[in-house]
């Protein structure tokens, strides 16, 4: 069986436009979530990140592209093309496939201002996908993957696989999310969200910021040709609690699976898990689950954080996104602080990371879970130093 | 291991004011609407479930679907290890629109979090999940059109890679044109000639197609 390497990463967020940037903005603990007062999304202020569209656009013109773009499709389109310059591929290679993750796409479209400008399939995620694709010369049908909150983990574990199994040589694997009306009114509606910067795992969590960003990572059979450390993409599973549509289990059951079933595939056993980079939206209900299923799964003394007190919750991107921070915090050894957590919040004694440390990272476990009661664990492993 | 080790056991086509079971009709209610055709149909399954009525559209499509599928067929294996691989072309966008249309007339402003829960498609297959106790692998793909290829192959990497006994995978779509939900389930299984291929998922797809 081949493996799945991460040979390129990119971030499109508030906290910079390079995977570098937004990794050293979050080891200086800085957040890009403010207090948003804009009733173009709700009529109350809301926590929230959003990217600054001047930045974008001035990305976006370096590109030099000819056809009009969506916001999403511009942010996608500035992620990508820095991730292909990093990695050298052939974008449009017949061994490169296109991968896509994201929970609401275009939605945007259906303002009333922004219908007419495009071609009224430009709103479907396959029509997103077929575009960006398009750009970059690229033959082979893309697979978009839409799975409410684990959509970037899947979609990462789907890529690694079609590699894993020789189908191709290279996945670009694209998670992308906007902050918009649609989703900020949605979750206002099950008041969720939080006035202020989201607190995962703290006492006083009282719900998600949400955020918006696009990241993407490069995956190849083959670890690129330097000295310094390549991660690997193991593998992972996915799972339903079969429970509630819209509230995680109690019992932290589906997750629970999906942990066990990701170490018995990959033969990883808890304790030789560094680092584990959780979903940890700072809902009341998400962040108690985890800590159970850490608890029950022998990962209570496993360094974990949430880096949505960085970004917010960025949805169908979030996976991917963190698959990049957890990949960044491997290879240099550090464990970045759970920001926004001060006192300990959650019924399971788990080891929220409190402030940064440098720590030799070699295996760590990505987990999320969504609506529709899907669960996901993916295992990543360093190879060198 | 390959596409050709799995077989479809059970199949059924829902189109056209029609549900076919494995190549039978099992259920006809012509002239009237989609949405009162899907409820006649969940009438006629006798399945006692009240929480079909709260369902969106899409939701309750795939749900009478299923019930179908899997009326006289309980899959193969532990509940972890039943898998779900569902496709669409326009994800939730049915009750996006119904849902935006709560949020955008500012003078009318009535954003409900039961409408918005089901903005997302892979929704329908947490609605399964509840009803069937499904446990395993669940993954929702968006693709223009049914993608057969798509389907038969990653249904047959998790099954090769023993993340999952038995697969229900398929295609729930609901546009300005039609309805249609068309289901599989895959098993490892000897005595049926319905071999898994992209070309048996395809012929089974356009069977009722106009």
């Amino acid at each position: 069986m081949n493996k799945a390497f991460i040979i390129g990463e990119n971030i499109v967020s508030p906290l910079g436009f390079t995977a570098e940037e937004n990794f050293k903005n979050v080891v200086e603990n800085k957040s890009g979530v403010k207090t948003i007062h804009d009733s173009a999304f709700i009529p109350l202020p809301f926590s929230g990140a959003r990217i600054d569209n001047e930045s974008l656009e001035r990305s976006f013109q370096n590109l030099a592209a000819k056809d009009k773009y969506t916001r999403l499709e511009k942010m996608m389109l500035v992620s990508i093309f820095d991730v292909i310059s990093q990695s050298g591929i052939d974008a449009s290679g017949s061994d490169t496939v296109f991968v896509y993750s994201s929970t609401k796409g275009n939605i945007d479209l259906l303002q009333p201002e922004l219908k007419n400008e495009f071609d009224p399939s430009r709103i479907h995620l396959w029509k997103t996908a077929a575009v960006v694709t398009d750009y970059f010369k690229n033959k082979n049908k893309p697979v978009l993957i839409s799975n409410a909150c684990i959509s970037g983990v899947v979609a990462v574990l789907y890529a690694a696989e079609l590699l894993q199994k020789g189908k191709y040589k290279h996945a670009v694997v694209c998670g992308m999310d906007e902050l918009t009306e649609f989703v900020v009114s949605g979750f206002q509606s099950f008041l969720a969200i939080s006035a202020e910067p989201s607190k995962p795992f703290d006492q006083f969590r009282n719900g998600i910021s949400l955020g918006e960003a696009c990241a993407t990572v490069v995956l190849s059979t083959e670890r690129k040709k330097n000295n310094g450390p390549a991660i690997e993409i193991l593998g992972g599973t996915t799972s339903n609690d079969a429970n509630h549509i819209s509230g995680p289990s109690r019992t932290g059951e589906g997750l629970v699976k999906a942990i066990e079933h990701a170490f018995a595939q990959q033969h990883v056993s808890a304790d030789e898990i560094d680092f584990i980079s959780a979903h940890g939206t700072a809902t009341p209900y998400n962040d108690e689950m985890e800590a159970i299923a850490f608890s029950r799964t022998g990962l209570e003394k496993t360094p974990l954080n949430s880096f949505k007190g960085y970004y917010g919750h960025t949805l169908g991107a979030a996976g991917v996104l963190e698959t990049v921070l957890t990949s960044l915090s491997m290879k240099n050894n550090t464990l970045a602080k759970s920001l926004g957590y001060s006192e300990h919040g959650v019924s399971k004694p788990v080891n929220v990371i409190s402030k940064n440390e440098t720590k030799e990272i070699r295996t760590a476990l990505k987990v999320a879970s969504g609506f529709g009661g899907c669960n996901a664990a993916m295992i990543m492993k360093k190879h060198g130093h | 291991m390959g596409t050709e080790n799995y077989k479809i056991t059970s199949w059924v086509v829902v189109r056209n004011h029609n549900a076919i079971r494995n190549g039978s009709v099992f259920f006809v209610l012509e002239e009237v609407d989609e949405l009162s055709f899907v409820k006649g149909f969940y009438r006629h399954l006798k399945c006692d479930y009240p929480k079909f009525f709260k369902m969106d559209n899409l939701c309750k499509l795939a749900f009478v679907a299923a019930e179908l599928l899997l009326k006289d067929h309980k899959p193969k294996g532990k509940p972890e290890e039943v898998a779900l691989v569902f496709s669409n072309a326009g994800a939730s966008l049915d009750t996006d629109k119904t849902y935006f249309s709560s949020v955008e007339d500012k003078s009318n402003y009535f954003p409900s979090p039961a409408v918005f829960v089901y903005t997302l498609p892979n929704i329908m297959m947490g609605e399964i999940c509840i009803r069937h106790r499904f446990l395993g692998e669940n993954a929702f793909f968006i693709s223009e059109k049914f993608d057969g290829a798509l389907l038969a192959d990653y249904s047959e990497s998790i099954l090769s890679s023993g993340k999952a006994t038995s697969v229900i995978a398929g295609w729930v779509e609901i546009n300005d044109k039609e309805w249609e939900a068309v289901l599989f389930l895959i098993e490892p299984k000897e005595n049926t000639n319905q071999r898994l291929s992209q070309a048996t998922l395809e012929r089974i797809y356009n069977l009722s197609r106009r």
